[in-house]
Formats: C-alpha cells, structure tokens, sequence
C-alpha cells in the first residue's frame, strides 16, 4: 500500500464526522433554506450533554448525570440521575438534541422564513456564537482552559496497523456509521412518505402545501433529525479522539459546508463522499507539506489542510453554481429597503464636522474610539456597497481589509513611502475583489456567500499566515506634504487628531462617492441586478459587469479601510482579519441596516473598541462574561423582528410619529 | 433542584455590556490559536484548578505547607524566601501618598478570560499594603485595564495608564501586545505576566520572568539532546504566530546542535490526532515536544497512547492541569512538562505564596492558580526593585534603569533574573527563560530536572 494512501486512511475518523456533519447541514438546508452555521456548536452542546452525564470515573465526580444548561440565567446544570448507563446517557443526550432542534427550527429559523438570505446567515451566526459563549462559561476550566470531563469511546478500541500507518479501528467504524447514516436517509427520503414529502417541499414549497402537506412540520422534524445526527457525530469524535471544546468543535463546520456544497446541497451520497475524501485529503497535504522541502518559503505549509476544503468551496460553487439547488419559499422574501440618500452633503458635512470637533476637542481615548469607528464604517460601507445594494452576500470583506493592511505595511517596511504603500495595498485588494468576485457572475444568495467564506478563508490560510506578512512591526509614520499623519505619539497628544481627520476624511469622501453612485445609473443598475437579474439582463443591462463593478468598489473600500489599519495598529496580527470578522461586521452592518448608509455608520459605532465601548466606559469598563453570548442573542432578536436593520425601523418609527 | 445548580461559575459583572460589539465578535476565531498560546505561557505551578462540571480540584503536585494559625504572613514566612528582606519585624499598614501602578490582562474575551491574572496582582498588592508598610510608606495604588480581547482596546489600556500616570504596568495575558508600543513610547515599564507577544517578548521597557513558548521549547529540547541523548526530536505545534515561531526557533537550535527535527503543524480544528501522531511516529523520533496547550492536550496524550508512540513526549505545563491529566487517566502517566519553578513543598517562596493566596486572595476571589502565579511573581519583583529603589525615588525611569541593569537578582519563586538582552537571543524581554521540568508518576508530577539554561550565554 503506498504511503500516501496509508496517511489518507489516518484522515478516515475526522472525514466521517464532517460527512455526518454535512448530510445535517443538507437536511436544514432542504428543509428550510437555512445554511446554518450553528450546526457545529448545535453538536457541541450535545456531546456535553452526554458527557456530563456520565462524568463519575473521575475522581470525586461520584454520581455524573448532571445535565448542562445553555441558557443563561438559569443554573449550570441540573442533576437529573445518579451514574447513567451509556444507553440511558445517549438518550437523554439524543431527546435534548431534538428539543434544541426543534426550538433552534421553532424560535429562529421559523420566523425568518420571509426575511432575506442575509437575515438567517445573521441569525445562524447569532445562534453559533450564543451557544458557543455560553458553553465556553459553562463547562471549561475560568472560560478557557480544558474541561475536566473523561471523554470515554463509544466505539471499539484498538488500532489496524497498515504499514507505517496505525489507524484505530474505531475510524472504521466511524466511516461505516457515516455511510450507514447516508444509505438510510437515502432510503428514507426515497420511499418513505416524511420523505418524499420533504423533497416535494423543497423543491416546490407552495405546491406541497396545496397537496396538503404541512412545510412546518417536515422542518421541524428535518431539524430534529439533523441536530440528533450533529450530537451522534460530535459524541463519537469525541469519544474517539478525547477532544471537545466549545470553540474549536463549533468550527467543525466549516469542512463539513464544503462537504455539503459538494454533494450540491442535495445528495447524501455524494455529501459523505465528499466528506470522507475531504479528511483523508487533509490528511494526505498534512504529510505532503512536511515533505514537500521544494515548496517557497512564502507558503505557509501548515495551512494547507486547512486551505483545501476552501478552494473546494470556490471550484464546487464556480463549476457547479447553476446546479446548485435554489429553494422556493411559499412567502415571498422581501428585499431589504434602500431608500434614495438626500442632503448627503449636508449630513456627511455635518457628522465629519461633529466628529473632527471630537478629535480636537476630547481625550485620547475618545480620538482612538472615533478612529476606530470611522475605519470600521468604512469597511461596513463595503458590505452597504457590495450586499445591500447589489444583494450580492459576500462574507470576505474582512479579508480584503487584511490584504490592504498587510500589503501596506510590508511595503512600508520595506521602504515604499506614503500614499504609495496603502494605493498599492488597496490595488491589491480591489484586484482579489474582482477575482472573487467571478464567481458571482454564476451564483448568488446562500451559495455565493459560502463561496466568498471560502474565499476568505483561502486568503486566511495561504496569504495571512505566510511569513511574509508574519510580524510586521515598525511601520514608518506617513506624511503628507509635509505634514506628520502618524497615529502614535507621546503622552496625551497619543491618538494623534492628525491620523483621525485624515481617516475621517477618507471616510467622508467615500460615503459622499457611494451616494452618488447609488444615486446614479450605476446605482439603479445595481438595484436592478438585486430585485431581478434575467428583468435586469432583459433591460440591456450587462449584469456580469454590474456585478464586478460592484465587487471593486467595496474592495476598494475594505482595502482603504485596512490600509488605515495598518498605519493605526502598532503590530498587525492575522488574527485581526479573521472571516468570523467579516461575519461580525456584515451582522453589524446588517443590524444597521445593510442597503443604507445610516447602517453603516451604526455598525462603525457599535464596533468593538469604538464609540458605544467608549459610552460604555472602554477598556476599564466592567465587561460581562456573558457579552457574546448576548450580542449573539441581540442578533437573532434583531434579525427576526428589524429585517430592514435599526436605521429602517428608526425611519418608519420617525415618519409614523410625524404622521401622528 | 439539586447542589448542582449552586455551581462555580464567573457571575455576570454588574453594568454588562448588551451591545453588539462587532470587532469583538470577529476576534472569536481566534480560539484557534489563542487559547492555546496563552495558557502555554502559564507554568503548571497551580495546586489547585477551579472546579468545573462538579469535580472538585484535584492537584497532580505536591502541597504545601501554610500559614493557617498564624497572626500574619509575616509571622509564619521562612526566612529564605526572597522577600524576607523586605518583611518588617510586625505587620504595618501603609498611609502615605500612594504610587500608582497599573495592571494590563484579559480578564475577559472571546477566545478565554484569565481574571486570575488580575486577581493575583491585587492579591498581591493587598498584601504589602496591609503587612510590608507598601513600599517604604507609600501604598500601592492599581489601575486595571481590560483589553477584553481586542487590539484597540490593548492599546487604549496603554493610554489609559499614560492618563494616571502609572509608575510601572505589571503585565498579564495581552494577546495583541498593541498597547505596549504606547507604554515604550512613554517610557513606562512593563513587569512579566506572560510573554504572549513578540511585543512583550522584545520591546525595551518589557522585562519577562517567564520563558513563555520560546523558554519551553529550548528548555524541553536541551533536556531531551542532553539527558535522554536524542538524535531525532519531533516537535508538534498549532499552526499559529508564536506557537509557530518557538517551534521554529527550536528547529533551527536543535539542528545546530546536531540534531534531527521534524515539524509536524497541527490545526486546533482537526477533528483528531490520529493524523499527527502517525506523522510523528513516522519520523521516528528519539522524543517528542508536543506545544499543545488546552483542548490540544487531551487529544494528544491519549491519541499518542492510543497508537503507542514510543518516544517520550514533552507537553508545556499548561497540560499538566489536574482537570487535563485526571481525566486521561494512563494516558498522561510518565508525560514530561515544563514547570519554570521549583516544586519542593518546603520552597520558601511556594510557602509564601500560598499562605498569601490563601489569607488574601478570597477577597477577590483569588486562588493560588497557574497562571496567576506568573503575575503574582512579577508583581513581587517590581515590589523588590521598588523597594530597593526607596520608596521616595521610585519613578518609571529608576525602575527601567534598576531591570535593566539587573544581574542575578532573586525572583520570587522563580529563576533568579538578569536583564542583559543576552538571556534568549532574539527576545530581548526574556529576563529569565529558564526551564525546570516534572515528571507525571502515579497521578502526581515530580521534579525531573534542576533549572536548564536555555538561549543565554550560560545555555
């Protein structure tokens, strides 16, 4: 047996638990158009479940059945029987997995079956960081360090050895349970009437209900079923393998998205092969780039596993993106609100104003909260751009700031002055936006947004972590004719006002350019391509142009907001350009309201270190332990009942109150 | 309802924060690394780990001996331990005008929360307010800052002691290390907590009692070459910044030396270890440096086991955490960890510090933990350094002056300290990276080596 082959079997165990992952996130998918995000953290929650429960062979935890509680406010856990059989144990996990499914389904995703694609992503994301905060409170040692829980297997020990490889057997196991799951859902969905009924729906929702069958209830059902199977998943890997963490499970979910998008969203064949082949392949690069010595230095050799189910993502959703399924809904989805910017002279001039009075005015932690702001409005106007004018779902905003910010300060370091060090870091990102962008000429909605995911995550693990970019520090300070623009300086004068009005400045001529685009044909073509593109492409407009277009100007605007990065952070760090940040400031933005410039000034405010932390008292304010569970929590509210974002409601609440 | 429900757990402060609070949020990936680079730093000096999911804690070191009965701290403290010099014949409050120092930590954040940090600090402080005079009369006075796991607010932590004027920043866990530009540009120094940051690692007014990653890795390496006579050692690592770098740094030490590496880069969202480890035995190593920290450990120790690694693996401390070892059981038996401090129960400064954990810590609910210690051991250097100084001539340049010209100066409960940049090439702050390392035997951790000399002339 070749090596390779030999390593690709080591990746057997971890292939089947994404696979099993996946055919969950199929099941949701087709049950209620809902990629969700949470599937992994939904899993999580589970195996700690089970493994509380049978928590009595450590030392002086002599009766286990303790049942943590993911909701906050009410106790840790609760004892509900003394020493658990496993069979007892996994049943009371699997009923819980059920419940969490159907109120996850019932409370959230139900809701929000008329509201925009952008308003799930926002609520499953608010669902994965709620269940994943919580836990991490709940059940690991001061909220970081590892639990004290025994992670005992389900499945049989021992090990196969093939020849240098040592495999347990329990990955086999695994591999058959996977395949077993597939086979059965298969059969199910083929011959039984749940499943039969469960594809009518998907593929024609407004049809099954005239045949009397009940939408509700198959998603409801779909969704126990799928958060069972992400329990059963997370319980054995975790078995198998003694690793469970709130955090690092939850992000299961991004192989298993690949996965899923492989197998088209559609097939549970095909998605657990594609699982399957995703760990073993992983495992393969794994052995192949601690050999491959010829690789440049450039490459970041440990990243790419992590790279390759991302560039999966981007091949399966640019070749198969017109296969991939579009689920209809038996309500209509509305398009968020956008209404025509007035008086935006008027109102840029005015906040710039208030705002550059407060950079003069106040103390240095107020002129680094306006700083903060105005950068993070800037690459919120990217997704205002990019989702809420052109409805196009792109979740790589972030990456295109870290790219700008990167490139700038490399250059800069390296010698190149100012501005040319941030034009040629905005260049680059304004050129992988339109490459990204490609794409998107083929796919939207769900389906581009897990594309630019994977885009991300691909600029993430091949370009963030290169040592090319690893630890820059020292960036010169920038002048400007002359005059001294650098961020930093000594005493009170820290945060210098100069760096601020000059970022206030980029800011306010770009929302002034953004309105004016929006104001434009070029803005009407855009709101034509989001409410219909075969009427868009009917009125002669090129659409695959439009679209494009659309992609270099929010790069452009991401790349300008990460080049001001790099010249207000001392050390930039990967870590600061991670795509959960995209995921953040597109819920934010969205929060604000995603087609309107008012959503993207609220979300710079609300940004973390920004004006709202500063109200709230800033870094020697009292933080709560639980202010991401809450700020999740604050995201599926506010998804479910602003879809149009604050700004909107704010505008209708004001125009009712004028009317009375 | 049961006793479960009255549970440890972190209450909610008051005044908590319900926005959303977007560039947090995005910080929440980086448990991929963070997680794991943080509680490396932290040595496994902890007894005793908060008791979770109803397991009360229970230590895999030696105890030791405390101050139950006595009148004060000061009554009942050996005579060998490095404050003695600094304790007064009774116990005396300090009233004079205060020096203000400030604290810099994490306390809470997406990606872990280490109050303890904190809370040793203050521990601490309240201590030599209330027993040592303060320092020569004057009492401490603390500002602390949370960076709350976000660059900008690190470095708003940074102004925000520029702002009162604190004397000197006692360090905690500061993944970013953004704010400590702020304190070089203003001259304020920054005293240990764990070296997290290559800005905390080398910065000019930075002055580390801990090896952090960089210390481990040489100090596990030179035991390996030297005692275990290793030609070929694999070092597994999470693909992550200076997780990244120390495994790196060991790499091209080891070769040097004329040894064998392998690396094997890890992701901390494998779903196992199946994959690494067979790398690992493929390499076939004479032993094995596992930087892995936090969930990584578990995986590791028994997925090694599992599949009956041979050589010897070497985990940091953070692994030897009694919630971490009890729970793997045979998995974690003859594990090799690396400590930076001196295990004995009759250490005088181990004394010390538990009796002062144990009499002061509960008013802020501080136990003598792991990496509280680090800080804790910190903030006792600055006080000997203070002291020395007088407490009338203490100032940010007269403590940078005094670490800087530091030369084998005692650390309370740590390798004595020198500050010459000579310590660990590269990492000017590392003042004493020195390593010691335990062994795990039948469920407790002996010391396995006397102090290791690693990266400095003396190495």
């Amino acid at each position: 047996m070749s090596d390779y082959l030999q390593q690709a079997l080591t990746g057997l165990g971890s292939g089947a638990v994404i696979a099993v992952l996946a055919i969950g996130l199929v099941l949701t998918f087709r049950a209620s158009n809902v990629i969700n995000l949470a599937h992994g953290a939904m899993g999580m929650y589970t195996a700690y479940v089970y493994f509380g429960l049978r928590n009595f062979d450590l030392a002086g935890a002599d009766r286990g059945g303790d049942l943590v509680l993911p909701i906050i406010g009410l106790p840790t856990s609760v004892h509900i029987v003394d020493r658990p059989t496993v069979v007892t144990a996994l049943l009371i996990s699997l009923v819980v997995a059920t419940m969490l499914g159907l109120v996850v389904y019932g409370f959230v995703f139900r809701p929000l079956r008329a509201a925009p694609p952008l308003a799930r992503i926002v609520a499953s994301l608010g669902v994965f960081l709620y269940l994943q905060s919580v836990m991490q409170l709940r059940v690991t040692a001061d909220g970081g360090g590892a639990a004290a829980l025994q992670l005992t297997s389900l499945l049989p020990d021992g090990v196969v050895h093939l020849g240098n490889a040592t495999i347990p057997t329990a990955s086999f196991v695994l591999a058959g349970l996977a395949i077993a799951v597939a086979v059965g859902l298969a059969l199910v969905f083929r011959f039984t009437r749940f499943g039969l009924a469960t594809r009518a729906a998907a593929e024609h929702e407004k049809g099954a209900v005239l045949t009397g069958l009940s939408p509700d209830r198959l998603g409801y059902l779909n969704w126990a079923i799928a958060s069972v199977l992400a329990g059963l998943a997370v319980i054995a890997i975790a078995g198998m393998s003694s690793k469970l963490d709130p955090i690092d499970t939850s992000l299961l979910v991004v192989p298993a998205l690949a996965a899923a998008l492989l197998g088209g969203l559609n097939g549970f064949a095909a998605t657990t092969i594609a699982g399957l082949a995703i760990g073993m392949s992983q495992s393969v690069l794994s052995t192949f780039q601690a050999r491959a010595l010829w690789l440049p230095d450039f490459l970041p050799k440990g990243s790419l596993r992590e790279a390759l189910p991302v560039i999966l993502i981007l091949v399966a959703i640019t070749v198969r993106g017109s296969h991939l399924p579009t689920r209809e809904s038996i309500i209509e989805t509305r398009l968020p609100a956008s209404p025509t910017p007035h008086r935006v002279f008027l109102w840029a001039g005015i906040l710039t104003a208030a705002a550059a009075v407060g950079l003069l005015t106040l103390d240095a932690q107020w002129r680094l909260a306006i700083v903060v702001s105005t950068i993070a409005t800037l690459i919120a106007l990217s997704s205002v751009v990019l989702t809420g004018y052109v409805g196009q779902i792109s979740l790589a905003q972030y990456a295109f700031a870290g790219l700008a910010a990167f490139v700038t300060a490399r250059l800069a370091v390296d010698g190149l002055g100012f501005p040319w060090a941030p034009m040629l870091g905005v260049a680059v990102a304004v050129g992988v936006g339109i490459l990204v962008g490609i794409p998107a000429v083929r796919v939207r909605g769900m389906a581009l947004a897990i594309a630019t995911l994977g885009a991300a995550v691909a600029i993430e693990a091949l370009v963030f972590a290169s040592p090319t970019f690893f630890g820059i520090t020292g960036v010169p300070r920038p002048y400007l004719f002359g005059i001294d623009l650098g961020f930093l300086s000594t005493g009170a004068e820290n945060f210098r006002a100069a760096f601020g009005l000059f970022a206030l400045g980029v800011l306010a001529v770009s929302m002034i350019a953004v309105a004016n685009l929006r104001r434009s044909p070029t803005g009407l073509r855009w709101l034509a391509v989001r409410s219909n593109e075969r009427a868009a492409a009917a009125a002669g407009i090129d659409v695959s142009n439009t679209k494009l277009l659309a992609f270099a100007v929010s790069s452009l605007l991401s790349g300008l907001g990460g080049a001001l990065l790099a010249y207000e952070s001392p050390a930039l760090s990967p870590q600061q350009f991670l795509v959960i940040g995209a995921l953040a400031i597109l819920a934010l933005t969205y929060l604000g309201g995603i087609a309107t410039l008012s959503g993207a000034l609220l979300a710079g405010v609300l940004a973390s270190g920004g004006i709202v932390t500063r109200l709230q008292g800033g870094a020697t304010g009292d933080a709560s332990s639980y202010q991401f569970a809450i700020s999740g929590l604050v995201l599926v509210v506010v998804a479910i009942l602003y879809p149009d974002g604050i700004s909107i409601a704010l505008r209708r609440g004001v125009s009712r109150w004028r009317r009375a | 309802m049961s006793d479960a429900s009255n549970r440890t757990e972190r209450s909610p402060r008051a005044n908590a924060r319900t926005g959303v609070t977007g560039r947090s949020l995005r910080r929440r990936a980086l448990a991929l690394g963070i997680v794991g680079v943080v509680v490396l730093g932290a040595c496994s000096e902890s007894a005793n780990k908060k008791a979770t999911n109803g397991n009360p804690p229970t230590s895999v070191l030696p105890g030791v001996s405390d101050c139950d009965g006595a009148s004060s701290i000061i009554a009942c403290a050996p005579k060998n331990s490095m404050l003695t010099k600094y304790l007064p014949d009774a116990p005396k409050e300090a009233t004079g005008t205060p020096i203000t120092l400030g604290v810099i930590n994490q306390d809470t954040g997406a990606a872990g929360a280490f109050p303890e940090l904190t809370l040793a600090v203050k521990t601490a402080v309240k201590f030599i307010n209330t027993e040592l005079n303060g320092v020569d009369g004057h009492p401490i006075e603390l500002v602390t800052c949370n960076t709350n796991f976000s660059p900008d607010l690190s470095q708003s932590c940074a102004q925000e002691m520029v702002a009162k004027k604190a004397t000197a920043v006692v360090g905690g866990i500061d993944i970013w290390g953004t704010g400590i530009t702020t304190l070089e540009n203003n001259k304020i120094p920054y005293v240990g907590g764990i070296p997290v940051s290559f800005e905390a690692a080398r910065s000019s007014v930075s002055f580390q009692f801990s090896g952090g990653l960089w210390g481990a890795v040489l100090g596990m390496g030179k035991y390996a070459m030297t005692d275990l006579k290793a030609k070929k050692i694999a070092i597994i690592y999470g693909d992550f910044g200076p997780i990244k770098d120390a495994a790196e740094l060991g790499k091209k030490v080891f070769e040097k030396q004329g040894a064998e590496v392998t690396l094997i880069p890890t992701s901390s969202v494998n779903a196992d270890m199946v994959t690494a480890i067979n790398q690992t035995a493929q390499a076939s190593p004479d032993a094995v440096i596992a930087l892995t920290a936090d969930s990584g450990c578990k995986p590791t120790m028994v997925t090694a086991k599992q599949l009956n690694l041979q050589a010897p693996v070497m985990y940091t401390g953070a692994c030897a955490s009694p919630n971490i070892v009890n729970s793997v059981g045979d998995a974690a038996e003859g594990a090799i960890f690396n400590l930076e401090a001196d295990l004995d129960p009759k250490n005088s400064d181990n004394v010390v510090y538990q009796s002062i954990a144990k009499r002061y810590g509960p008013e802020f609910g501080y136990e003598a933990q792991g990496a509280g210690t680090v800080s804790f051991r910190a903030m006792m250097n600055l006080y000997a350094v203070m002291r020395d100084l007088g407490g009338d001539n203490v100032s940010s340049p007269a403590i940078l002056k005094a670490f800087r010209q530091a030369r084998d100066q005692p650390s309370f409960f740590g390798h004595p300290y020198t500050c010459d940049k000579k310590q660990l090439e590269g990492y000017d702050a590392m003042c004493s990276p020195q390593q010691t390392l335990g062994v795990l035997k039948k469920g407790t951790i002996s010391q396995l080596t006397d102090w290791i000399e690693v990266g400095g002339p003396k190495a």
